[in-house]
Order: structure tokens, then sequence, then C-alpha cells
């Protein structure tokens, strides 16, 4: 998940990217909205924009204004930061389409509580797949831990079912299952969700080799027994980033 | 917890000759902003330190060319810094400024910019003693 921090305030700014990346979040700074705009048209992904409002050269309220009248950018969730903590202000922000407001100066607790709001919103639920329960339970906590929406499914066709209904921003699934594997899975969701990345795990190295779920299709591969950093790596590696087609198709190496 | 140090008056460049000057560094302030990451803040206080010199640069130049927008950009960069510092002295000096900048009453901003120099002298000291740094 990465974070465009907009703040010409260097020691704001310097908090800001530093809290962020200590929870595992990749920042990128800018010191003004045109700034902020320059590295946005050269196309680097951004999840979520935290801007500042008063800057110089372009503030806040024309940076929000800028991207949310552009196509490729109005989809990006934007957080004011502002040291006006007036209702005119506030009101004015979220008009124009900021998601939420923090009022400065800056706490570390409140920008992470705001910023994993909007990531919890912005990204979908996290899919497990897999047949064994203490395996499905394993995964959903570790994953529920860092804030993350979960919704487990003890088959294929179950999971296939969920991602007829629900928002799934990941889909972690194990190959050896009864009934349809964790190969057909994925056969069947690239062909009715190619945007969903889709990471296989399994314990039968033998049977199922990194290469065999990469060349059918795969975005990453796990083998077990793996390592809850492991699992939570891939997890932030993938999530937030279904709009840019290179970062859904970033292999995973194991 | 309030840091403060009483600073001789070689270090404030000279001004106010004969008077002993003190400033605040709450660091309570700027810990809680941080989360409690004591090391967070001592590399805040370190930026706030290479920083301001250019800041107060910029509004020395926007008081000599009477350029309001310039006084005004410039004090608000050093408040809004120095508030995540918890240097509540400097934050209060750099509100001031600003507010006369609005007000378009610069000769006032200009007494203040002198006061803010010793503010921010005396905070490189205070800092300087509690971390053990010296400025770059």
């Amino acid at each position: 998940m990465r974070i465009l921090v907009v703040e010409d305030d260097p020691v704001s700014l310097k908090l800001a990217t530093t809290i962020l990346e200590q929870e595992g979040f990749e920042t990128l700074s800018a010191t003004s909205g045109k700034n902020a705009v320059s590295i946005l048209e050269q196309n680097e992904t951004v999840d979520i924009v935290v801007s500042d409002i008063s800057m110089p050269v372009m503030d806040g309220f024309h940076l929000l204004s800028y991207l949310k009248a552009d196509p490729r950018f109005e989809h990006i969730p934007v957080i004011l930061c502002t040291a006006m903590n007036d209702e005119a202000s506030v009101r004015k922000a979220l008009t124009l389409g900021a998601i939420d407001y923090i009022v400065k100066p800056i706490q570390a607790a409140t920008l992470l509580s705001k910023v994993k709001k909007v990531v919890e919103l912005v990204s979908g639920a996290i899919l497990i797949v897999d047949d064994e329960v203490l395996l499905r339970n394993l995964l959903g906590n570790m994953i529920r831990r860092e804030g993350l929406k979960v919704i487990a499914a003890a088959s294929a066709e179950e999971a296939l079912a969920i991602m007829d209904k629900e928002k799934i921003a990941l889909v972690l699934s194990d190959i050896s299952m009864p009934g349809m594997n964790g190969l057909q899975l994925l056969a069947v969701s690239k062909e009715k969700f190619p945007s969903i990345p889709v990471v296989l795990i399994t314990g039968h190295t033998g049977q199922f080799s990194r290469d065999s779920v990469l060349s059918a299709g795969g975005d990453g591969y796990i083998s077990k027994p793996f390592k809850n950093a492991e699992i939570m790596v891939t997890v932030r590696q993938f999530i937030g980033r279904r709009q840019n087609p290179a970062h859904v198709k970033t292999k995973q190496s194991s | 917890m309030e840091l403060k140090i009483d600073l001789p008056v070689s270090r404030t460049g000279g001004f106010e000759a004969g008077r002993k000057m003190t400033t605040t560094f709450e660091i309570d302030k700027a810990l809680a902003l941080t989360g409690g990451d004591h090391g967070l803040v001592r590399d805040l206080v370190g930026a706030f330190r290479e920083e301001y010199p250019l800041m107060v640069a910029q509004l020395a130049t926007g008081l000599q060319d009477e350029d309001i927008e310039r006084v005004r950009t410039s004090a608000r960069s050093i408040r809004g810094a120095a508030d995540t510092v918890g240097a509540t002295d400097i934050h209060t000096t750099a509100t001031q400024i600003e507010a006369e900048a609005e007000a378009d009453n610069l000769s006032s901003a200009v007494g203040l910019l002198e006061r803010l120099r010793v503010e921010l002298a005396h905070f490189d000291a205070v800092t300087e003693d509690h971390f053990g740094d010296k400025k770059k």
C-alpha cells in the first residue's frame, strides 16, 4: 500500500512518512500540490493521498479538486490535514471529495487510525480458501490482527460464489482440496475476475511446483510450513494495488 | 516535562544585552505526537534545526521586501514545524508574526523576528543539551 504525503513543512512531512513507514506502508513525499501532481503524472501508483491544505503554489483544496476531476486519479482517496479546525474548511474538504480530514499538528495515533480506516474502505476482503478449518482460522486471525477484512471459504466452489458477491482484494488459497483444487480455482478466477490476484499455498511441493502455479497465472506461491511474516508480506504486496495491472502481475518469489 | 535552560547572552547574538533568556522545549508534547517515540522526536528536532535557517531567511527576505504573502507563508511553516517538535515559544512567536502579516502590520513582525531568532538559538541549546547533538 503506497501513500503519497503532501506537506510543505519538512518536519511534519518527516513525522508523517516515518510513522506510516513504521507501520509497513510505502510512502512518497511531495512538498506542494504541484509536486504531487507531477509524481502522479509520472505514473507512480498511489493508493492514498494525505495532504496538507495550506501550501504555496497549489494548496490541498486545489490538489483535491484536480485529482477528483481527472479519471486517472479520481479513485484515489484523499485525507486532508488542516490547522484550521473550523467547520467551513472541513465542510469544503468533504464537499470537494476528501474521504476524511486530520487536524494538525499530526498525531501518530490519529494519522494511523484514519489511514487504516481508509485502507479498510478501499481494499476488499482477503478471501482465504482452505478445506482445513484450523488453517483457515490461523490465516484469518493473522490477517485480521493487521486490521484487514477476512472472508473464509471451505472450498473453491464456495470461494467462487463469494467472489460473485463480495469485493475481494486477494485470494489466498490452498491447492489440495476436495472438489475443485486451487489450480482449478485459479483458472476460473482468472477468467471471471482477472483483476483479483490469487496466491496459492501448498505443502505438496512435489506435486505442484512454484513454476506450475506461476505459469498457470498465479500471482504468488507460498509453501507450507509458512511463517506469519511471509503471509503478511504477501498480503501487503497485493492489497490496494488492483488498479494497476503491473502490480497485479508481480510474481511472488518464495 | 519541560526542559529549560539559562543561556548566556553570548549565545543569543547579543540580543537584549545583560539579560538571561529562557526558552521551552515541551518534549512531552512532541512525544505525544509521535506515540512516545523518543528516537523519532530526536530526528524531528534534528530536521527542524536543519530546516529553520532557510525558513527564517525567507521570513527576513519577506520582511525586507515587504512581501506580506512571503512573510505569512514562511511564518506559517515555522509555526507548523515548531508545533510538531514541542517548541512552544517559537510556535507562539511565529503565530504572532503570521497574524501581524495578515493584518498588514509588518513593523511589528520585524520586532518579533528578533525574538524568534533568540528563541531558536535557545531551542538549539536546550535540545543539544537534551540529545547531546551538535548542530551540523
